[in-house]
């Protein structure tokens, strides 16, 4: 079959119907409230932890240690929005049975959503990156703001379609929301507190300190951190990072186009 | 020759079983009805079929492929038009056409041809531009039917296809899924209504709480119970238990109800006794207004093997 060409139908299509565009972006920020109270929640604790964190260290110190913070709030939001993306796309999505009998392998379908709301989370997140990107040592210069920013959405973007992919999947294979939900929470909860987002890998006690150096988020913000220009003496090797995030995206897309296959082939819907 | 051979085909949803066990063969180019209540297993046996779902045990073999192993081909043979229409609310119904075409690389100037005739034929072209959502239930259950006619595929699935449909649009529908079984295609439909499964079947398959009860064609079917066609009487004079127990003894009807002026009895070989039944409700002072003979019905059918009607 022609998946090529189903897309560019559906693309066609979708771009053909007059505001189309508009709500692709508006809705998903507008329908999304309780990321907002999310991100208060996440906000909230990185000020708090910061702020205890700022007795013990200096103000520049603190700002190193906030920064990769808010970085971690972007990545959230934008992990949350592709769950919603996800339920949007998979469950209450116009004619979503019409979708599992068109003549495409599921690993297609699986890619497709994850394409689709990867693209639906940028305006999430970018708002985020300029926020960081202003407060960074390029804000000076508009060239460093704005490669600082392209650079890091292209970041997130490529992992957004990765994780994306991996929840698409596991969507498709246990077709239940709270089980869904259940394990993302977990999943993102575990990455975030076994990550460099709240304190410098050299805060770490030893034996986590290897959890941490294994964990995609600590090599996502550390790159991010590189990107927008703050101190890298204290950071991880760059090009360690960007090899484990590298192999974290290829893991995470096989596990896609692998589970999405075999697992969910012929589906389990109810 | 066998377009659909199912094995022993299964779903479970935890502890309720929606199909038990069903094995079944379907032929190329039948119009094959399966014909149950709500909650038979219907929608379920052909989202298996469509692989939409997985068969919690057993299989089915569609054109030599197998829906467990060979699901993404069996795709691209099949079209299902479904119970609730899956529609893009925001299109209307000429894109929505021109897009199912596409799916299955119908193209140019014959997607257009096949298009014109079943907006045409469906009634259709006077609202082919207007957004589905504006719709009414009929007419979105028109255009979720027109899909399947448009891509006319080998084997084609419709649950309900005129559920919402008025009465002429039903005729003009089960028209076209006649048309697409002459031109070669295996149709499989779903329905819970009688008259449905009568008029447009080659074969009819009775399903019951996820178990198959009977197949066969449909006169096949009427003639296998042995109720026999219901005679329906109208009268003036009186009618007493004693006399509807003298045409029990007399008759042996399978079957009798009665009321005021009304009597309607079911015995087996009803168009040859039917003058002697007459006549002897003469004889006991009743005046004859009306005669009719009704054949037994699927429901009669589905009564016999399960002692329920459909509608119950």
């Amino acid at each position: 079959m022609r998946p090529g060409d189903i897309y560019m139908a559906s693309i066609a299509r979708y771009i053909a119907r007059s505001g189309a565009l508009a709500s692709f972006f508006v809705k998903p920020i507008l329908s999304k409230t309780y990321i907002a109270s999310l991100n208060a929640v996440v906000l909230a604790q990185i000020l708090v932890f910061a702020l205890a964190l700022s007795q013990l260290v200096r103000v520049e110190e603190y700002y190193r240690y906030l920064v990769p913070g808010v970085v971690l709030l972007s990545f959230y939001t934008t992990i949350y929005s592709l769950i919603e993306e996800v339920f949007f796309f998979a469950t209450r999505a116009e004619a979503y049975l019409y979708t599992y009998i068109l003549p495409l392998p599921r690993y297609m379908l699986a890619i497709g959503f994850t394409l689709a709301v990867s693209i639906m989370c940028i305006p999430l997140y970018i708002p985020y990156i300029a926020l960081l990107a202003l407060a960074s040592p390029h804000a000076g210069s508009p060239t460093g703001v704005l490669i600082s920013i392209a650079s890091i959405a292209a970041m997130m973007t490529i992992f957004s379609i990765a994780v994306g992919g991996l929840l698409a999947s596991i969507y498709m294979s246990i077709k239940s929301n709270w089980r869904l939900l259940l394990t993302v929470f977990l999943l993102s909860d575990i990455l975030q507190r076994f990550s460099t987002a709240y304190y410098p890998l050299s805060y770490f006690p030893e034996v986590y300190r290897y959890i941490a150096l294994a964990n995609p988020v600590t090599h996502f913000i550390n790159l991010s951190l590189i990107i927008i220009g703050i101190d890298p003496t204290l950071l991880i090797d760059p090009g360690f990072s960007a090899a484990i995030l590298a192999a974290s995206v290829l893991g995470f897309s096989a596990i896609t186009i692998l589970g999405a296959q075999k697992f969910a082939e012929g589906g389990r819907l109810v | 020759m066998e377009a659909i051979r199912t094995y022993d085909l299964a779903k479970y949803y935890g502890n309720v079983k929606a199909l038990d066990g069903i094995d079944l063969d379907i032929r190329e180019g039948e119009i094959f009805t399966i014909l149950g209540p709500n909650g038979a297993g219907k929608t379920t046996f052909l989202l298996l079929l469509a692989t939409v779902l997985k068969p919690t045990r057993g299989t089915a073999v569609i054109k030599g492929l197998d829906i467990r192993r060979d699901s993404a081909r069996v795709r691209e043979i099949i079209g299902m038009s479904f119970q609730e229409p899956q529609l893009y609310w925001r299109s209307n119904a000429l894109e929505t056409l021109k897009f199912h075409a596409s799916m299955y690389g119908i193209r140019g100037s014959e997607r257009d041809r096949r298009i014109r005739y079943v907006l045409n034929r469906l009634q259709l072209e006077r609202i082919s531009r207007r957004r589905l959502l504006n719709l009414s239930g009929g007419q979105a259950k028109r255009i979720e039917v027109a899909k399947i006619l448009v891509q006319r595929p080998p084997i084609a699935f419709f649950d309900e296809p005129t559920a919402m449909v008025d009465l002429d649009g039903k005729h003009i529908i089960w028209e076209e899924i006649k048309r697409l079984r002459d031109e070669g295609s295996t149709v499989l439909v779903a329905t819970n209504e009688i008259y449905e499964a009568e008029v447009l079947s080659d074969r009819v398959a009775i399903f019951d709480r996820g178990k198959l009860v009977v197949v066969g064609g449909v006169g096949e079917l009427k003639e296998k119970i042995p109720s026999g066609e219901l005679v329906e009487i109208r009268f003036s004079g009186t009618y007493s238990n004693a006399l509807e127990e003298e045409i029990r003894s007399q008759f042996r009807p399978t079957h009798i109800v009665s009321d005021k002026g009304y009597i309607a009895i079911r015995i087996p070989g009803a168009k040859k006794k039917v003058a002697e039944v007459v006549r002897y409700l003469i004889d006991r002072g009743l005046s004859i207004e009306s005669v009719s003979i009704r054949e037994p019905t699927l429901d009669d059918v589905f009564l016999y093997y399960t002692k329920r009607r459909i509608s119950e």
